[in-house]
């Protein structure tokens, strides 16, 4: 009740009803700047989509809708969307970067010799989802098509895979599962590690 | 026949009465804008409490650990000045931090909310023992003390104490108006000033208030709510996920130092 006005330069003269102690002001600044990373915040996805042409440009386009639909406009974190077929960029990428969420198409990947006989090849992109999940820990979306080999979404998923989808799958499917993702984000948890095992 | 004998008004009661009209009016709109002033001030303190509760008490607890690892390191280093200067620094920040955090833990209130009948009885008494209707410093002081009394009752929620004193206003002598149409311009003139110039100084006080920092994360935190996202969980728990690493970085440290 006693803020004047400074009749030399019409400023208010405040008293202490909403200057906060130093102490105060110095952690809600800090709120403030956790506020602007929130918001700044991107979801970072690295996948070997690429190898699928009419998917590649489709895939963005999902995962931007699902996390508008999700969070609304004003928080709306963006995707940034990385993608290689060869396996050692793939891991270059991880290494140097930071993801979010990983999504692989296992029988898509290309590994340095493509001689090698394609039972070898499934074990190595198993071994691709381990090193993912072990090394960052950040969800594992695999799709694989290899229907000669039913027990293949098993062993992905002791591999370490989040979420397993065996080519033909629905949209919704993989949306729910993608959704499961975000929210492990957003709430910044730890995804858990499973037992991982490579057969 | 009987003739009606009609009085005119004097020049002076016509401006008084004029003069009067336009204190009403301002004292409507100054009781209002006090209103106004007093639940925003009210609000960003609950809301401060809040974020402290929430948020504050986790960063206080990130310098504690974030001081233990200075510490830690300045005894690995004994040598180093500057492990010894960032040690210092560091728990100095996480004083301040638990200090800050530990300051509003006990007044918490999880939102300030007034009813319409607090809002109205509030508005009733700034209207009438606002200290800027004061004529002399002696009135104003008195004035000054019950408004402060009445800011933390609208704080409180305590409707009863707002009518404690507004019902003790109205049994003081000071509520008695003076005599004399001279004399009552005068004061009402006085009045008048004194109120534009409180006026201007709440339009001035609520608008450095919008411009805190403590206003625009309470801003933030409103928008995310009303788009279904309870934003102060998610930096609680994007600084635990900080803790979380602190904790780690702090354990191995304290093994090394263990072994050295």
């Amino acid at each position: 009740m006693s803020d004047k006005l400074n009749p030399d330069n019409g400023e208010l003269v405040l008293t202490s009803v909403h200057r906060l102690p130093t102490k105060r002001s110095c952690l809600v600044k800090r709120g403030l700047q956790l506020i602007h990373e929130l918001k700044r915040r991107e979801i970072r996805v690295l996948s070997n989509l690429s190898t699928m042409g009419e998917i590649e440009a489709f895939f963005p386009e999902l995962l931007s809708m699902i996390i508008q639909r999700k969070l609304g406009s004003k928080f709306a974190l963006r995707v940034m969307f990385t993608s290689t077929p060869y396996c050692k960029e793939l891991l270059k990428l991880a290494e140097g970067h930071v993801f979010d969420i990983f999504i692989l198409i296992l029988n898509n990947i290309i590994f340095p010799s493509e001689k090698v006989p394609a039972e070898n090849r499934e074990k190595n992109s198993l071994q691709l989802v381990t090193h993912l999940r072990t090394t960052y820990r950040k969800p594992v979306i695999a799709l694989y098509g290899w229907p000669h080999n039913p027990s293949y979404a098993d062993k992905a998923k002791l591999a370490g895979a989040s979420f397993v989808f065996q080519t033909p799958f629905k949209s919704k499917e993989f949306e729910e599962a993608f959704e499961k993702c975000l929210d492990m984000l957003l709430r910044f948890d730890e995804v858990p590690l499973k037992r991982l095992k490579v057969s | 026949m009987r003739n009606k004998i009609m009085r005119c008004q004097t020049p002076e009661e016509r401006e008084l009465s004029r003069k009067l009209s336009e204190l009403a009016g301002l004292e409507e709109e100054l009781a209002q804008r006090e209103l106004d002033l007093a639940t925003l001030q009210a609000e960003s303190n609950a809301f401060e409490a809040r974020y402290l509760r929430i948020v504050g008490a986790r960063y206080a607890e990130l310098d504690d650990i974030e001081a233990q690892i200075a510490e830690a390191q300045r005894e690995l280093n004994p040598n180093d000045s500057k492990a010894q200067e960032q040690a210092a620094q560091a728990r100095a920040q996480a004083w301040e931090s638990a200090q800050a955090a530990g300051a509003t833990q006990e007044q918490a209130q999880e939102k300030f909310k007034p009813s319409e009948s607090l809002k109205k009885l509030y508005r009733e008494i700034a209207k009438r023992i606002h200290p800027d209707l004061a004529l002399d410093e002696e009135a104003r002081a008195r004035r000054e003390q019950l408004m402060a009394e009445a800011n933390s009752a609208y704080e409180e929620g305590d409707e009863a104490k707002l009518q404690a004193i507004l019902n003790e206003w109205e049994s003081s002598p000071e509520s008695v108006k003076g005599e004399g149409v001279a004399a009552e311009l005068v004061r009402v003139i006085r009045k008048i000033a004194q109120v534009k110039e409180r006026l201007r100084v709440i339009e001035t006080e609520i608008d450095q208030l919008e411009k805190t920092d403590l206003y625009k994360l309470k801003t933030e935190v409103e928008k995310a709510e009303d788009e279904g996202r309870d934003l102060l969980a998610e930096m609680a728990s994007r600084v635990d996920e900080q803790i979380a690493r602190a904790s780690n970085k702090l354990d191995k440290i304290t093994r090394r130092r263990a072994t050295t």
